[in-house]
């Protein structure tokens, strides 16, 4: 079977939809300029009001460069499909796939990964941008190796949430009506995985306590990874744990979604 | 050799009753009651090999449940069926292969994109060859008359043309068994002709399988020679079309708005009364002599307005009812 096409073709399909919504696109774009602008001016107060060099281990200059890494690596690698996937169970929608010789999650996978191309294109541009503008003002030590290793683990964090989120959504299966539920999960992940702030900010128990969950691997740990607070060694180690998450929500994904499909009554008669 | 083999096929749902209003919506929130309906009951029948039946019954009868067995969308609650040697709720690639579903009233085309897009996807999706897809596509669209249409987004599309690109959609790994779910429904005359002519074309040329499900009589009437009728989950008949004919095109109903009050004696001796009050009738007449009644009855009474109409499909079952239980 000729699988590579099929996915090639979804693929562009996944690129074209996020084309034909051009303004949406740059809505977007633009929606994530606002949170980084407003905690701009919020640290920025605090900064000065505080009289210290360094909050949470962050001087000024770190925090908010943090906050704009952080701000764009959530918007790369947020989701969007949770209401078509929950529309697709609730409406029925599902049946499409479910007749034909083709996988639901290999479908939302590929699309997804079509739908971000552009916005990736454009996040390594801003990124570039960034990652000069910091370094000439010395708050970022450019390293080939950490450049590499974020490029790398900027892919493996869009998976991993990609996997976290179609996990959520089984949860459409048995819950009707779910759209605030994926307002609140989604914000609650954000922020449990330092896409508002570092999670230093929580204390250390709480930085301690969140190593043992998957999130702070999609947005916390990549940030880190650039900006040089990761050690050498924990950057490896975080590489291993990242891709174990991976694998873990892999399988919790296709065991979750196999015996919610068996629960799965079409609707209408 | 049978195409399609079903053997007490069997299928209840658990669904919750709300009455209406606030009240009753706070006491669902704690208590519901669950309640079981029966979609489908013991259903059996078989279809050859190149069959073309027609699936006819009122709204909720179970049709499209099951139709959605056999295609694998549903588990049933107990029964079996075998489908070209598979059993549906298996979903089995092999057999996904062999078939397609076209449902009128659900959407299978990607919205926003044209409907060439997603008739290649499902080109990739079947592994359909380059070249029997070239030929397909022209083939498929010319007959249709939409070969301009394949560009353009699918939600700028009217209904029949919609219809017209999910019938090519699904046909171009060119299944041996297609199910359709009213794919007339709502369409115009011009239009429900055509993807008759083009049902009937696909159905003689590839020897293709096809069950048909519809409200409209003509869609069976045109199609398929042998009629299933189900109704309230159960069958009600099973056999040629032209034996029942007569149960649907016997009888014609007219409707009838008068100018001045007309009492309901005056109206009997013209046909059966079915309602009416003294300026509105509804009334039940053969068809052999509906000339001459209504003539007699545009002479006779004050009318302002009148249409004549098919007798419905549950009319006509509960006619199929009288007469069997008569015999």
């Amino acid at each position: 079977m000729n699988r590579r096409r099929l996915y090639k073709a979804i693929f562009s399909m996944g690129i074209q939809h996020s084309m034909e919504y051009r303004f949406h696109f740059f809505l977007s774009l633009l929606g994530a300029a606002f949170p980084i602008l407003v905690q701009y001016f919020i640290w920025t107060a605090v900064y000065r009001y505080s009289g210290q060099a360094a909050l949470f281990s962050y001087s000024y200059g770190q925090i908010i460069l943090y906050t704009i890494l952080a701000g764009l690596v959530s918007k790369l690698i947020a989701t969007q499909f949770e209401q078509q996937i929950a529309d697709d169970i609730k409406n029925g929608g599902l049946n499409k796939y479910l007749i034909k010789p083709v996988s639901y999650f290999g479908y939302r996978l590929v699309s997804f990964l079509g739908q971000k191309v552009i916005y990736y294109g454009i996040t390594a541009l801003l990124l570039i941008g960034i990652i000069w503008i910091s370094s000439a003002r010395q708050l970022l030590d450019v390293q080939a190796v950490r450049l590499t290793l974020f490029a790398f683990t900027l892919w493996g964090a869009l998976l991993l949430n990609f996997l976290i989120v179609y996990c959520i959504c089984a949860i459409a299966f048995y819950l009707h009506e779910i759209s605030y539920f994926f307002v609140i999960t989604s914000l609650l992940i954000n922020i449990l995985s330092g896409g508002m702030f570092p999670l230093e900010i929580f204390g250390e128990s709480v930085v301690k306590a969140l190593q043992f969950t998957p999130f702070p691997y999609t947005i916390y740990f990549p940030v880190n990874v650039l900006s040089g607070k990761t050690e050498m060694a924990a950057m490896y180690q975080g590489l291993l744990v990242q891709g174990g998450w991976i694998l873990l929500f892999f399988w919790i994904s296709r065991l979750t979604w196999r015996a919610s499909m068996k629960k799965y009554s079409a609707v209408g008669g | 050799m049978d195409s399609i083999r079903v053997r007490n096929l069997h299928k209840s749902f658990v669904y919750y009753r709300k009455e209406a209003g606030l009240k009753n919506s706070l006491k669902n929130l704690f208590a519901r009651k669950s309640l079981v309906k029966e979609a489908v009951k013991s259903v059996s029948f078989d279809i050859g090999l190149g069959e073309c039946v027609g699936f006819l019954g009122p709204n909720g009868a179970g049709k499209t449940t099951t139709l959605k067995m056999l295609s694998g969308i549903l588990y049933p609650t107990s029964g079996e069926a075998d489908v070209f040697g598979y059993v549906p709720w298996e979903r089995k690639n092999e057999f996904k292969r062999l078939f397609s579903i076209v449902m009128g009233q659900k959407n299978q085309l990607w919205w926003d994109l044209p409907a060439s897009e997603s008739i290649y996807l499902n080109k990739c999706i079947y592994d359909v060859d380059d070249d029997l897809y070239r030929r397909s596509l022209a083939e498929l669209s010319e007959m249709l008359d939409v070969q301009e249409l394949l560009n353009v987004q699918v939600r700028r599309l009217s209904l029949g043309e919609r219809m017209k690109m999910e019938l090519i959609a699904a046909l171009i790994h060119r299944p041996r068994l297609l199910y359709l779910d009213e794919p007339t429904i709502g369409l115009d005359f011009p239009s429900q002709k055509k993807v008759r002519e083009f049902l009937k074309y696909y159905n003689e040329q590839f020897g293709a399988t096809i069950l048909l499900t519809s409200h409209y009589m003509k869609d069976v009437e045109d199609l398929c020679k042998r009629t299933i009728i189900i109704n309230e989950g159960s069958l009600a008949y099973d056999g040629p079309f032209h034996k029942i004919n007569h149960l649907f095109g016997e009888q014609k109903i007219i409707k009838l708005q008068f100018s001045e009050p007309v009492a309901e004696q005056q109206l009997v001796r013209f046909g059966r009364i079915i309602s009416g009050d003294d300026y509105h009738a509804v009334l039940e007449v053969p068809m052999y002599h509906l000339k001459e009644v209504s003539r007699a009855m545009l002479d006779v009474f004050p009318i302002i307005d009148w249409t004549i109409e098919d007798v419905s499909i549950e009319e006509s079952i509960s006619l199929l009812y009288r007469k069997e239980s008569a015999v």
